[in-house]
């Protein structure tokens, strides 16, 4: 039987960082980014991508742009997105997996193929991208978003970066043909509409695109919409494609020594919490980068010159034992930890923590105290486990070669009961 | 019948007050970074 990889692995810090002041601590990188005496520092080179997006403003211009889009995360948006973009795409997807049926009886799969595929609604409808609505259409999407991802974090990738740029500016010319011109057109004709008297305000989308253009800034220049889309589009997925694989593998080893817990996989509480180790451990955007707008001393002494880049890595700050504990690298579904959140720093922090958080969490995350919304990790591992998920014996996963992420490029699996 | 941003006592001054502690305390806000 073929080894498999092992599931913790150090990370060397990717090039772009070296050379810059490096924090590691959970304290210290917590203090940073609530810290006012900061700004954003990240996105360098991605800015073709992320210009004067959510992701790369700062002060009045960023609570402004947030105000507008809180609306796509409220408590009923969120609950419709769950029940209505993503569940049933979920149990659809895994429907068309019986069609890989082999000759031995058992369906197989590729786990990062087969989650971008669920994703793909739950995305555009936030977004507000139509026509995500046949099965060919639906995989045209996913690959798109996929390779709009691969130009969204440039930064970290292992081939010629300015290759990247060009390749994927025209991937993104391509998607504004195929997906993103009608689907703005449609919403602009809705506005137009509104503004006439001829429909309520209530008959228009909840969408990004809508509320961009429902509530436009003559600041903002016309490329901004198809920028803040592909924001949008890549980190309603990048969470969920990441972590999913980590989880299935963090619990299937956990399983081997601890074979009496198998029987939770039916338990949601329990894969929630197995959802936030994996979180924890294996961090979509293992570091961030902000800039001193003054000279700043920390609590623990250390200094910060004025415009200094650092570089704050949350690998082992999520790893920190002071925190998390004396097995804090380890994956442990029974971790209780009191002070802070139990996905540690993995959405960020300070203002630029992430929007989509309670996409991914669900907004009865343990520390929510809500009832509502379990999010994307715990209905599609629970979906997976009741398709009787095992990763494939004979072709174990492998880690992506394409960037510096703790990520897998492949994750072949079996689905022993559809 | 909380990341200190501050944002919630811009919405809602009347409610929310962001402390010298860099939290914000409720004194008697979907935008909150971190839903909080």
């Amino acid at each position: 039987m073929p080894t498999r990889e092992p599931t913790i692995r150090e990370m060397p810090p990717p090039p772009h960082i070296v050379g810059l002041q490096h924090f590691i601590t959970y304290a210290e990188i917590d203090e940073i980014l609530r810290s006012r005496s900061f700004r954003q520092g990240s996105h360098q080179e991605s800015q073709p991508f992320f210009g004067r997006s959510l992701l790369t403003i700062d002060g009045d211009e960023h609570f402004e742009r947030r105000r507008l889009e809180a609306p796509l995360f409220a408590k009923a948006a969120l609950e419709y997105y769950e029940h209505t973009e993503l569940i049933p795409l979920i149990g659809k997807t895994l429907e068309e997996c019986r069609d890989n049926r082999g000759d031995d009886g058992i369906v197989r799969a590729d786990l990062c193929v087969l989650l971008r595929t669920m994703l793909a609604r739950i995305a555009a409808a936030t977004t507000g991208i139509d026509g995500v609505d046949t099965p060919e259409r639906t995989t045209a999407f996913r690959e798109y978003v996929e390779q709009l991802g691969t130009g969204a974090t440039v930064e970290w990738s292992t081939e010629d970066h300015d290759e990247v740029i060009r390749r994927i500016l025209a991937v993104r010319d391509d998607f504004d043909r195929d997906f993103f011109a009608s689907s703005v057109a449609r919403r602009r004709a809705l506005i137009e509409q509104f503004h006439q008297g001829e429909i309520e305000r209530d008959e228009l989308p909840v969408d990004l695109i809508t509320m961009l253009y429902l509530h436009w800034n003559d600041d903002w220049d016309e490329g901004l919409p198809i920028r803040e889309a592909c924001l949008f589009l890549v980190a309603a997925t990048q969470t969920t494609t990441h972590s999913v694989p980590h989880l299935i593998a963090h619990l299937d080893e956990w399983f081997d020594a601890h074979p009496e817990d198998r029987a939770k996989v039916t338990d949601r509480e329990y894969i929630k919490r197995a959802a936030h180790e994996a979180l924890r451990l294996h961090l979509p955007s293992p570091a961030l980068l902000r800039i001193a707008n003054e000279d700043v001393t920390l609590s623990n002494g250390k200094t910060i010159a004025t415009d200094e880049r650092v570089a704050c890595l949350f690998t082992p700050a999520n790893r920190d034992p002071n925190v998390f504990g004396p097995d804090a690298g380890e994956f442990n579904p029974y971790r209780e930890v009191s002070s802070v959140k139990p996905w540690g720093l993995t959405f960020g922090g300070g203002e630029h923590i992430c929007i989509g958080r309670t996409l991914v969490t669900g907004l009865s995350a343990r520390t929510d105290n809500d009832e509502g919304t379990d999010g994307t990790l715990v209905n599609i591992a629970s979906a997976l486990y009741d398709a009787g998920i095992e990763i494939d014996p004979d072709d174990p996963p492998a880690y992506t070669e394409a960037s510096h992420h703790d990520a897998y490029g492949r994750f072949p699996i079996l689905l022993t009961k559809l | 019948e909380c990341q200190g941003v501050g944002y919630c006592e811009r919405v809602a001054p009347r409610v929310f007050r962001l402390g010298d502690d860099a939290l914000s305390h409720v004194i008697d806000a979907t935008l909150c970074p971190s839903r909080a």
